[in-house]
């Protein structure tokens, strides 16, 4: 089933949220508020173009996704990669963050 | 709004008018078109006058006149066209223009002190708290690379001793 | 390199204050995003796809070992421990949070680095050849000019909301390693017929969505008058550059649409007016940040190292490794070194916090402390002596940085693509990584020779595919990644922009496609012709008829 899910970057650090179902804008795409209708859409839309959401994310916006047994699934593939990351291997290193400079 | 001059809230005695209102009394300021249209009887007027300038306006055609403008505006609309900042320094710096240089639009406190240093004295503030802050965004950067029309001495001329000592 | 004094030091710490400052304002929605975004741009902080992404200025390429091992230490505390090296020898951090961002320009500002106007509309990171102050055919060190400019640009109050992005390249040698020509203004350093040192001004060189050659718009330019020159030039920019059209508002579409003549009348009107001010550089202004710059104190050696030789007739791996890394150099017994950031089947400019810590060790312990990013992606070690050579290579190998294949098919320039930018249409890494596979065998490549090969995600063309020898853009096709080659381009002295070949192929096909523009290549050269030698003799037709089957 074809569905609309709003995203955006969260403001503090840029990673990739969705908007749920409470409002809130969350990592986990499985709970996000779905779209299904033209008038959900364009409630989906305002929603995620609170006032009170500027000051919680950066640029939403919707996006096309197929709803299957395990969730939304983004249908473009620029959207996949902005919820599960480069497909390149990229280094990610256990090294203590608490280094004094 | 709030006007601020030399980074003191002032009063604003000034009137903006439209191009086809019948002129006041009292200082007006007028469009280029209106002043091309109209030289004859604002120049004779004998009341103060304020020219304001779109981006796009060469400062070269009234060059010889600036003599006639108390005040001369220019318009920042958005925040990222930076041609007014050009004509600032082209009326001041070329055209040794003396009057009011205003800058109206949608200013941000982070503007401030380009602004200033292109020779800007006067700001039509949209937001109060940035008219409250402009003392502290002026005094955000005062390491000057380059020159420009506001005669303060640049880092190179401290460098090469032609300044009094850097006030830090 | 230069060392900041007082002033330097103070700009850099009250920036940092000035955006700190403007981030609260941010977070507490004084500043909504529209107004803060110009602001962010300024400091060099992007959002990307996944994350915010981070540009930190290496001013000329240039830094040393004390500045590299902070630039280790962000990848490992702010970052995911890695960093990227750009096509403007720059550093980017994928993946920074917005509300530590201030904390990072502080530890920069520590060791005299910023991120400073690597983004946004305004004057960029001034480029410059990356073998300077190294390079045999010299005629004088480009960066101490690209640090006057770097100077002069800095927070300039008129030239802080252009257009559009605006960037400088400078080369102090007849041969061009800083693509001068496509740059919005490329300098190049040379003597006129008195045998005085000058430049040659070019202007209106850009790659993207309509790529050209600069012009040159002044054949010899005076150094005292470098800066009112460029702020004459600026100046006719900021107000005649288009503003409608963000695809149109580079200063070559000026150029282009007042025709030469007229834009070089106009610059030259305005500098008649500016000449004689406060712009003009006195000659002491000039060596005193040219002694910054002074060649490092450099051993007496009678020629070439006698051990090298023998070493090389010794070691096939390491003889593969000098024939295309090592550089020569302008002192008799040293070399220039570059390390390769493209490992076969790796992501190219990237390095680890750990290579870039060893890279500073081997800089501090044998050169001098002096490092450089080139516009290929690579460090470059400026200054080796030959002697030093064999252990070097034995320590850059245990780091994973020996990969000797700088200029070959393998050496690919590659921007971030789609992985990354959310400006992409297509993934640029992973085509870049199966190159670089499929052609792994290193005598293979040194069979091919010298091949660059560049790689676009998207028309803004940041890996500089139109001055590829091959160069591949990705683009959209349906919700498809395609990729279209071009062929033909050339980065260097006799600057071309490189020709669509035809239709673009899929990302199962772009590999082999590649592979028959080799093949092509083998099959028809003469005598040691490199391939851009071989294209330019016999033009695209064969390699069109290999890759599509019509002539």
């Amino acid at each position: 089933m074809h569905v609309k899910i709003a995203t955006a970057n969260r403001l503090t650090d840029g990673l990739v949220v969705f908007l749920s179902n409470t409002g809130h804008w969350i990592g986990e795409i499985e709970n996000g508020r779905t779209a299904s209708t033209a008038a959900e859409e364009a409630d989906l839309q305002l929603a995620s173009e609170t006032e009170a959401s500027s000051n919680v994310v950066v640029g939403p916006y919707v996006i096309d996704a197929e709803l299957r047994d395990d969730g939304p699934h983004p249908t473009r593939y620029r959207e996949w990669l902005r919820l599960n990351g480069p497909s390149v291997e990229t280094q990610i290193h256990e090294e203590t963050k608490n280094v004094s400079l | 709004m709030v006007l601020l001059k030399d980074g003191r809230a002032a009063a604003d005695t000034w009137r903006y008018l439209d191009d086809d209102e019948e002129l006041p009394p009292g200082p007006i300021i007028v469009s280029m078109a209106r002043w091309q249209r109209n030289q004859e009887s604002l120049s004779t007027r004998n009341m103060p006058l304020g020219l304001q300038l779109d981006a796009d306006a060469e400062p070269t055609n009234i060059a010889d006149d600036l003599h006639r403008f108390s005040v001369i505006c220019l318009q920042f609309e958005s925040f990222t066209d930076g041609r007014p900042y050009s004509q600032a320094r082209l009326l001041r710096e070329r055209y040794r223009y003396r009057g009011e240089l205003r800058a109206r639009g949608n200013i941000l406190r982070d503007q401030f002190d380009f602004m200033r240093r292109c020779g800007i004295d006067a700001l039509e503030v949209t937001k109060e708290a940035d008219a409250l802050a402009w003392r502290d965004a002026v005094a955000e950067i005062d390491v000057y690379y380059q020159p420009a029309g506001d005669t303060r001495p640049t880092v190179a001329m401290y460098r090469r001793g032609a300044a009094a000592s850097y006030p830090v | 390199m230069y060392r900041y004094d007082k002033f330097d030091h103070a700009l850099v710490q009250e920036r940092v204050q000035q955006f700190r400052g403007q981030v609260a304002r941010r977070l507490t929605g004084d500043l909504t995003e529209e107004e803060f975004r110009p602001l962010r741009l300024m400091n060099g902080l992007y959002l990307q796809l996944h994350a915010y992404m981070l540009r930190v200025a290496i001013p000329y390429g240039t830094l040393s070992s004390i500045q590299m091992r902070r630039l280790a230490e962000i990848a490992r505390r702010y970052d995911r421990g890695y960093g990227h090296f750009t096509t403007r020898q720059n550093i980017q951090y994928n993946w920074p949070k917005l509300e530590e961002t201030p904390d990072i320009l502080a530890d920069l500002a520590k060791v005299e680095m910023h991120a400073i106007q690597t983004s946004g509309n305004v004057i960029r990171n001034v480029t410059a050849d990356h073998f300077a102050g190294a390079a045999a055919d010299e005629i004088e060190d480009p960066r101490i000019y690209a640090e006057i400019l770097r100077q002069w640009s800095t927070l300039h109050p008129e030239f802080s909301f252009l257009p559009r992005k605006f960037k400088i390249a400078i080369s102090g040698s007849p041969q061009d390693r800083a693509a001068v020509r496509v740059h919005d203004i490329g300098l190049v350093l040379k003597r006129n017929a008195a045998g005085t040192v000058g430049f040659e001004v070019i202007v209106g060189g850009g790659q993207g969505r309509t790529p050209m050659i600069g012009k040159t718009i002044r054949s010899f330019l005076p150094k005292k008058d470098l800066l009112s020159y460029a702020e004459a030039i600026l100046r006719v920019y900021n107000r005649f550059g288009r503003r409608d059209n963000k695809y149109k508002a580079r200063i070559k579409i000026l150029v282009h649409e007042l025709g030469l003549e007229a834009f070089t009348d106009a610059v030259e009107r305005e500098w008649h007016d500016i000449r004689d001010g406060a712009l003009r550089l006195p000659a002491e202004d000039i060596s005193r940040i040219g002694d910054y710059f002074a060649p490092p104190a450099f051993e007496a050696f009678e020629g070439d190292d006698p051990l090298l030789a023998e070493l090389r007739a010794k070691d096939r791996a390491f003889d593969l490794w000098v024939r295309r890394n090592v550089a020569p150099h302008r002192a008799p017994g040293y070399t220039i070194v570059n390390i390769s950031l493209k490992p076969i089947g790796g992501v190219p400019g990237d390095a680890t916090a750990a290579q870039m810590d060893n890279v500073a060790d081997i800089a501090e312990q044998f050169g001098f402390g002096d490092i450089r990013v080139s516009h290929t992606q690579n460090l470059v070690l400026p200054h080796i002596r030959q002697a030093d050579l064999y252990e070097i290579w034995g320590r850059l190998a245990d780091a994973e940085l020996a990969t000797g294949n700088i200029g070959l098919i393998t050496d690919i320039i590659a921007c971030p693509g789609l992985d990354f930018c959310s400006l992409a249409n297509a993934r640029s890494i992973p085509i870049s990584q199966r190159i670089s596979e499929r052609f792994a065998a290193l005598e293979r490549q040194h069979d091919i020779g010298e091949l660059a090969v560049k790689i676009s995600g998207c028309i803004n063309a940041c890996g500089h595919h139109h001055v590829g020898h091959i160069g591949i853009l990705g683009v959209d096709r349906k919700g498809e990644e395609y990729y279209q080659i071009t062929l033909g381009g050339n980065p260097e002295s006799n600057t071309s922009i490189g020709k669509i070949i035809g239709p673009a192929f899929s990302s199962t096909d772009i590999v082999n496609a590649v592979k028959m523009v080799v093949d092509t290549y083998l099959n028809n050269r003469h005598g040691g012709e490199r391939f851009i030698e071989t294209y330019n003799r016999l033009g695209e037709a064969p390699f069109k008829e290999a890759l599509y089957g019509t002539a």
